[in-house]
This record gives structure tokens, sequence and C-alpha cells, in this order.
């Protein structure tokens, strides 16, 4: 049995990329630096998939030719999805500036939170590595780390620190309605302490933090529905860290203003670094979050939610809502754009659809196009970016002849328009 | 096909050709020899009235790399159309970059701050910047890796290994170190650090971070020499710091960039001085050191550094008021803060000074060169700005008539009547980046050199005459014409290579297994990952090993 050593896996922000793979047929065993995402990840395998034209099978030539007749009617199409590697991001760019389209990541304001937030106030910012080497003080908000990275404990906060911070164990304080890990007590290396309360009521809870902090009174009504006590005891041990870190996932407050708790837990930071060292770390980013929100910018100067007229990039992070605008009939075409898109399926919207996706997407209705496109990291190399923003991973093509990756088909749509394929953004 | 320019002024300082008229011929992307009487040019074009000079090359201009995204996000386009009459920078996008530098008859420009571990990621942004052919120097001197060598007091063998290998692991060409240890340092809270202090948890001092390093670069053959960011940027009497760190490499090849941010005294009612002179007759008095500007400009710009250090104690004076400082995996850190330099503050119109006076009291246009330390001082694209500023003593006085009155007091521009020649300005932005970076083939119109050619017409004054390239040539092909873009090309990423002990790699598994989020197996730039996507291509270039 052929295995594979030190494999990069696609699937969530962390970015591993220590997994031991063994082959079977044409998909993969984890047998080695598992977590559920990645054991069923690498077990994807697809038969032979066809093209699809109103759910007759076709040859990729002619779905093509459709999916160019579909997008070329189209006014106002809007591109979401986008969970791809940096190849696709900049094909989906160049398509999208061809046909003066709108382009939205599945994870949307969510994953926009961040962004919003140094757009209004800026921060202080950490990476894994360093937060593995350093922190002896976390604090996670709105996450146990485990649900939005399945390996975030044993990669970051059970791994010994660098010889230089000690080895006392971590402090970890889990803000929200998250519970701690079930073996909590008998962890070694972590001391955990829970700070319940509700995803709205996060906003509060950071604020009587940053009230305790200050040193400033807090109306004890205000307290009500917060977990002062433990509140307290995380204010006291601030001053006493040598280097600490929030972290954070994805959408904060769903549905809710993400952006402007991030801005409160920006701020905090940035004033914690007066006396002491401190940084911030979101570890979301998965499904092409972070790729797409690098990648963009580079290109654009925005990372999401922009729209493209006459070849400039408008930027409209709180209207450009690709599930609202769908809804509404606000656009009057949808592609997506998959690849990474793990557990999200494509919306099943009333306008003409364009799906690029693996064929073992399930889709809610049949689209007008569907061309099957493959997997970063499994059926085609490219880059992906970590939640970190900092590092990216090799992504390696494991096997041959699976779909091809989605930039070459939005390469190909872009053709049958008249653009250049490139993205003069 | 072959091209003839037939009868520019041509200003090529490799071969000491100052405006003469001469015709330059070129085919399938290179300059050749002009050929025996009867042969016919493919084209032809008259550029005689015109000047022409190789493309220009900027050895320190940050366009690459996570930081420069973060302030893209800090400070969006819509934000800078309203801060700026044009929008040309501060931070413009990779396509931005290309097309700006290519109307400048600009072909090259160098990210100077590539941290090894986002190599990658930064070298797909540089990849889609069209035109220019670009480069980037890694980061050392921060790592904890290094900085465990270092203070175990390991022979300068392994250093070399361990630079030699980065250099390939990252295609960069060449080193460069930022507040030696500093970012480090910061990272344990220390707020500042010179260049005998020690750090404090491996006990290394700047000065033995500098040696190490410059002997390492020197000793690999590495022709660009180490790019030094010295301690305590920013500061009124920095220039102390400064004197100290072109000294403490013992007469090795060291390059000190931005000086102008380093070149501060502390003399005055208001403790803030200019330290030109010093540093000049310094490196007057020394040609193993060269240097770059880092002009400031008057305007809204973002400064971006990796010197966490300095930017975390320079926050409260940026503009607007939304700043970010990292810490990066182990490796270095960055910070961003966004910053407006007015003419009517006094700091701020002597830090324009001090890098004018710097321009002019460095004798050897071979080893300074010109630069705003984009977009930290200002942006790129004031280069034709400055030119004027260097070439027109009048229009440098009028200017400086305008500025904070004190400031106008406390500087010795006025007294200053060098101007630049067109033979010095051609040194300062083409010929002397080129040879610093080891770059034969660039930089110069000799047969064999690449046909990056600018052509420029003269106008009523020389920042008319630079905004907009007549012609510009990248490889051979036509993509400027008058300050337009007429077509899209690719350039090279131009790196490095060396090789190394393979011990080296034994070492840095362990390392990486114990300290860093990533496998040594998966650190390394892949060759498709700057290829991949059929834009440019990768070229490498080979050492000069001492030993």
């Amino acid at each position: 049995m052929s295995s594979l050593q030190n494999v990069p896996c696609p699937f969530c922000g962390l970015g591993c990329d220590d997994l031991m793979l063994h082959a079977r047929g044409a998909a993969f065993t984890v047998v080695s630096g598992a977590c559920p995402r990645s054991l069923a990840g690498f077990a994807r395998a697809f038969d032979k998939p066809d093209a699809r034209v109103r759910g007759q099978p076709a040859s990729t030539a002619s779905a093509l030719a459709e999916a160019v007749t579909v997008l070329g009617g189209a006014r106002q199409p809007i591109f979401t999805g986008l969970a791809t590697d940096v190849a696709g991001v900049r094909s989906v760019l160049a398509l999208a500036r061809q046909c003066d389209g709108m382009l939205d990541h599945l994870h949307g304001a969510g994953g926009l939170q961040g962004v919003l937030a140094l757009q209004s106030s800026g921060g202080m910012t950490t990476t894994l590595a360093e937060v593995r080497n350093r922190a002896d003080l976390v604090i996670l908000v709105g996450s146990s780390g485990e649900d939005v990275a399945p390996r975030f404990r044993e990669r970051v906060l059970s791994h010994p620190r660098h010889e230089h911070a000690g080895t006392s164990p971590r402090r970890v304080f889990v803000l929200g309605p998250q519970g701690l890990p079930a073996d909590a007590d008998s962890d070694p290396a972590v001391e955990w302490r829970h700070l319940a309360c509700t995803a709205a009521d996060l906003p509060y809870a950071v604020g009587a933090l940053r009230c305790l902090v200050d040193g400033r009174s807090l109306d004890p009504r205000a307290g009500e529905n917060l977990p002062m006590d433990g509140l307290g005891a995380l204010a006291a041990r601030i001053p006493e860290a040598s280097y600490g870190a929030i972290v954070w996932g994805g959408e904060l407050i769903p549905g809710g203003h993400g952006d402007l708790l991030l801005e409160a837990i920006q701020t905090l930071l940035q004033d914690l670094n007066a006396e002491s060292r401190w940084g911030g770390l979101a570890i979301g980013g998965g499904e092409g979050g972070a790729t797409m929100e690098e990648a963009c910018t580079w290109n654009t100067g925005y990372a999401g939610r922009i729209r493209f007229r006459s070849g400039e990039a408008i930027y409209e992070p709180r209207l450009l809502d690709a599930a609202r605008m769908l809804e509404r009939g606000e656009a009057d075409c949808m592609v997506w754009v998959g690849g990474l898109e793990g557990d999200h399926s494509p919306p099943a919207p009333d306008v003409p659809s364009i799906v690029l996706a693996p064929p073992d997407v399930p889709l809610g209705r049949e689209p007008e196009v569907y061309l099957p496109v493959g997997i970063p990291g499994i059926d085609h190399s490219g880059t992906g970016v970590r939640c970190d923003h900092v590092v990216s991973l090799p992504l390696r093509q494991l096997r041959k002849d699976g779909p091809p990756p989605a930039s070459q088909m939005l390469d190909r749509i872009n053709e049958g328009l008249g653009g250049r394929g490139v993205s003069a953004c | 096909m072959l091209t003839l320019l037939k009868a520019g002024r041509v200003y090529d300082p490799v071969q000491g050709i100052d405006g003469e008229v001469r015709d330059i011929w070129f085919r399938d992307g290179r300059i050749v020899a002009e050929p025996g009487s009867g042969t016919v040019a493919d084209e032809t074009v008259d550029v005689s009235g015109s000047i022409v000079m190789a493309g220009g090359i900027d050895l320190h201009s940050h366009v690459g790399g996570g930081k420069v995204n973060i302030a893209r996000t800090l400070l969006p386009p819509a934000l800078r159309a309203e801060v700026e009459e044009r929008l040309r920078g501060p931070v413009p996008t990779a396509w931005e970059t290309g097309y700006e530098y290519a109307r400048m008859g600009y072909t090259a420009c160098f990210e100077p701050a590539l941290l090894p571990v986002n190599a990658r990621l930064a070298h797909q942004e540089m990849a889609d910047i069209p035109m220019m052919d670009k480069g980037g120097y890694a980061m050392l001197g921060n790592d904890d890796y290094l900085l465990g060598l270092l203070a175990a007091g390991t022979d300068q063998a392994r250093v070399n290994d361990y630079v030699a290998w980065m250099l390939r692991a990252t295609r960069c060409l060449a080193i460069k170190v930022v507040n030696p240890g500093g970012i480090s340092a910061f990272k344990f809270n220390q707020r500042r650090m010179d260049v005998d202090e020690s750090h404090p948890h491996y006990g290394v001092t700047p000065r033995q971070i500098l040696v190490a390093l410059s002997r390492a670069v020197h000793e690999l053959g590495v022709p660009k020499p180490l790019h030094v960011h010295a301690s305590n940027l920013g500061v009124p009497g920095n220039m102390n710091t400064t004197l100290e760190t072109m000294a403490a490499v013992e007469g090795l090849p060291v390059h000190i960039t931005h000086i102008q941010f380093h070149s501060y005294g502390t003399e005055g009612d208001r403790g803030f001085s200019s330290g030109a002179a010093p540093i000049a007759e310094f490196v007057n008095a020394n040609s193993n050191v060269s240097v770059d500007v880092g002009q400031v400009m008057f305007g809204q710009t973002c400064t971006i550094s990796a010197d966490t250090m300095m930017q975390y104690l320079g926050h409260p004076y940026g503009s607007p008021k939304r700043w970010l400082c990292a810490d990066l995996e182990c490796e270095a850190g960055c910070g961003v803060v966004p910053f407006k330099y007015r003419d009517q503050s006094f700091v701020n119109a002597l830090q324009w000074s001090v890098g004018l006076e710097l321009f002019l009291g460095v004798n050897d246009p071979w080893r300074i060169v010109l630069t705003t330390d984009h977009p930290n001082g200002a942006s790129f694209t004031s280069y034709p700005h400055l030119i004027r500023l260097l070439m027109d003593r009048s229009f440098r006085n009028e200017r400086l008539d305008t500025l904070h009155p004190e400031a106008r007091a406390a500087s010795h521009l006025a007294s200053m009547n060098r101007e630049y020649s067109l033979y010095e300005i051609a040194i300062v932005t083409r010929a002397g980046p080129a040879r610093l970076l080891g770059l034969e083939d660039r930089g110069n119109l000799a047969p064999g050199a690449a046909a990056d050619i600018a052509v420029y017409t003269p106008r009523e004054d020389w920042e008319l005459t630079f905004r907009d390239a007549t012609l510009m040539f990248k490889d051979g092909r036509l993509v400027v014409r008058d300050g337009q873009v007429v077509d899209l090309t690719w350039g090279s990423t131009h790196w490095r290579q060396t090789d190394y002990d393979a011990g080296i790699e034994r070492l840095l598994d362990d390392h990486f297994q114990r300290h860093y989020s990533m496998n040594v197996a998966n650190y390394p730039v892949r060759d498709e990952d700057i290829e991949g996507d059929g834009r440019g291509r990768l070229v490498a270039h080979a050492c000069r090993r001492q030993n």
C-alpha cells in the first residue's frame, strides 16, 4: 500500500500539513494527523463525471458553450461559493470583471468581519506558531477551538511552548456557549475554564471584561446574564500573562454585527499592548475563505463583496450578500465556484445558475449548467492560505484523471465571452 | 524581430555613455551589437532628441507580502480616492503597481522584506504585477532559529548553510535584516534595542547578528550586500545607532536602507535635527557601504514595516487612526500605520530635507539609490517629482521656502548647490541598483543585456519628462507608448542560487517539528507556485562563493 507523507490538508483554516495518507483505490485513508474533516474529505472519490446541461449529460465543450450563453445573457450575475485556490480566485476575478459580476464568498459577512474591524480600528494580531510557542494565556471567544478547527487544541493549545516561555500549563478561557472538551479536567497541558454566556451576550461579556481590565465600575445589572466571577478571574490573570492571545472562529454573532464585537476585541488588544504583549488570531478562514481574501485584496484592493462596473471594483460589504440577493431576485444569474465547499451546498435560486463543484456535492436543484471540478489538494495542485493569512500550503495533486481545476473551466468561459483570461483589476 | 532605436541620446553609465547620440539594436528580447552595414531592421523607431536609458530598477519597494494587503485593507481604494488627487497609490493593487511603474519607464521592482514563511504567497502576489521583473529579500535575524544558533555560539559555516537554504527555500535574491533582534525582543515585551544591547532571552546583540549575516552573505557570494534596516528607526538621535551599524560589519559590504529614517540628531529647541552630514561623510569615507534614501514626500501614505517594535511605538502619530501590528510565526513581524506627512509639520519638513541632504551629500552615485521606501516615505509614483528636486536646484529651493519655517532654518539644504545630471539619474535609478543586485544583464544597454529600455521626451521640467515614458520596452516588447500601457507582459522572478551542506535540513527538520506550525518539507516555494499560472518565469542566478 502506498503511503503519502506530510500531506497538506485543504479543508479548514488550520492548514495542517502533517497528514499521512494511504491510497485506497482513488480515495485516501488518513492514518496519521486525522480529524473528522480530513477523514471525510480525503475519503471522497468520484466516478468519471460528465458535465450536464439542464440535467442532461453533455460534453465539456457544449457545457462551457452553454455557460457562456447563460452568463452572456445575465446583467447582474453573482459569483458565490468561491471555495477555491489562488489560481481559482485569479480566474473568477477575471471572469467577474469581464461580465460586470458581483462576488461574495460562501462565508459572506462572517468571513469579512475581520476585515471590517480592521477598516474601523486596525488591531494587533498573531499567528499559530506564535500562540503555540509563546502564549501562556489564551481567551477563546465564541469558539472552543475544536468546533472551528478540529486539531487546534492538539496542534496549538496542548503543544509545549518554546523553552523560553515556561512549562506551566497554558491557561485557556472559553467565553461563549461552547462547552469545554470532555477531558478538559484531566488535561496536563492546559488549565481550562469555561465562561458560559450566549452568543448574543458575547459583546456584553467582552465589554464587561474591558471594564474590569480598565478598573472601571460596572452597573451590576449589566452583568446579570454574564459569568462575572469568571470574567473577574480572567481579568486578574491578564496582567500576569507574559504573552496573551484572543482567538475567535467564524461568524461571531450569527446574522449580527460580528465586526463590531471584533472591533471591541481588537481595540482591547491594542491597548493591552501598552503594558504587555498580546495578539488576536482568527481560526476560521476555511472553505478557501482566507485564500479568497488574500488574492482578492492584492488584485482589487478589497477582500471580497465587490461588484465590477466597467472594470472598476466597487466595495459593498454590507449590501452584497449572495444568499439575500438571490432570495430577493437582485441577481439574475448565479455562478457557484467550488472545490473546497466541504459540507456547504450551492443555493438553489430561481435564476439561471452555473455550478462548478466536485461531483459529490449535493445540489438543491439541477442547474442550467453543471461542470465537474476537482478538489484542490487532491485532484490538482495549487495554493491555499491558512487562517492567519501568513502561511500558505503547497497543495498537491494526489491522484490523476480527476475533474479539472475550477480555474481552467472559468478561464474557458471567460475566453468564450471574449475575455483575455487575465484579470487587469 | 530586429528593432532599431535610432539616434537617441543614450545614458548608459555601465558603458560610460553620457548622452551621446547612439543607435540601440535589439532582437528576441536582448540588446545586440550594431549589425554590419547593409542589415536592415525589421522595425526602426526614430527617437532622435529623446533620452534613452535602461528600464528603471527599484531595489526597495513594498510590493508583495501580507503586510501590503493589510495596508490595502486599512486604506482601501475608496478612501484613497478621497485623499489623493489621482488613484495612484499610496498602496496600489498588484495590477496598478505594474502599470504605474511601467508608465514611468521602470521595468523591475524588488520586495525588500519578504517573510520567509510567507514566501510562496508573496511571490504569487508579485506574479500578478504585470510588466515588472521582481524578486524578494528574505528577512532573517529575528527568527528564533538564527538567534538560537548565535546564542549557542554556533560556527559561521552553519549560519551560512542556513542562509543558503533560506535563499533557495524562499526563492529570494538577497538577505535582509530588520531592526536586528529587535522584532523578536518586542515579543518578549522589550520596547527599544540599540546596537550593543542584549536580546532579553538569547543574549545576542544586534551587532552580533549584523556580523553573522553580513559574513554569511559575503562568504556565500551573494552579490547584493546584506540589506539592513537599522535599529531605532525614526528616533531622534538615531544617527549614532546608524553610524555604529555601518561600522559593525567590520568593512564587509553592507547596504543601509531608507537611511533618511535613520539620520536624525537631537540638536535644537525641539530636540530633532538633521544628521545627514555625518552620515554622508561616513558613507563617502567607507566604500563598503551603500544606501538607499527612503525620501519623504508630503501627503497621505501608509507605513509598512516588519519593525513591529518601532511601528508600535510610532502608532500614536498615525493618520487616519487605524493601525495593525502583528507577530509572525517566530520569524519576524509587521506593523502597518497609515501616515500623513505635512509640509507645515516641523518634523515632516525636516525629514524631507534630510533625505535630500543625503542625496546631495553622498558623492558616489553608485552607492546611493533613489527610493521612497514605497509606500513608507511616499508612493513610488512620486519618483518623477523627486528626480526634479535632485536635478533642479531653484525648484528645490522654491519648495524649501514653502515648508515649516523652523525646519527650513534647521536645514542645510539651501546651501547645497549640487544638481544631479541625467547621467547620475541613470546611475541612481538603474545602473547602480542593478550593480548592487548583481544583475549584470539589467540596468544597462550593452549587447547581451535584456532589452528593457525606457525612452523619455524632454519637456518643460524634469518631473514632466520622467512622469510618462514616451516608449518602454520590456524584454524587447513595446508595452508603453506616451505614458499609456499598450500591451501586457509578465516579467521574471530573479533569485540567487547557492548550495549548502544537506545536514542543515536535518537540523531544521528537528526545529520545525518542535516550533513551527508547518512541516519543513512543505516550506520551500515550488517552481510551479510562481510559474504555474503562466505569469512570468523564474531566473536563477549563481553566487560567487568566496571560499
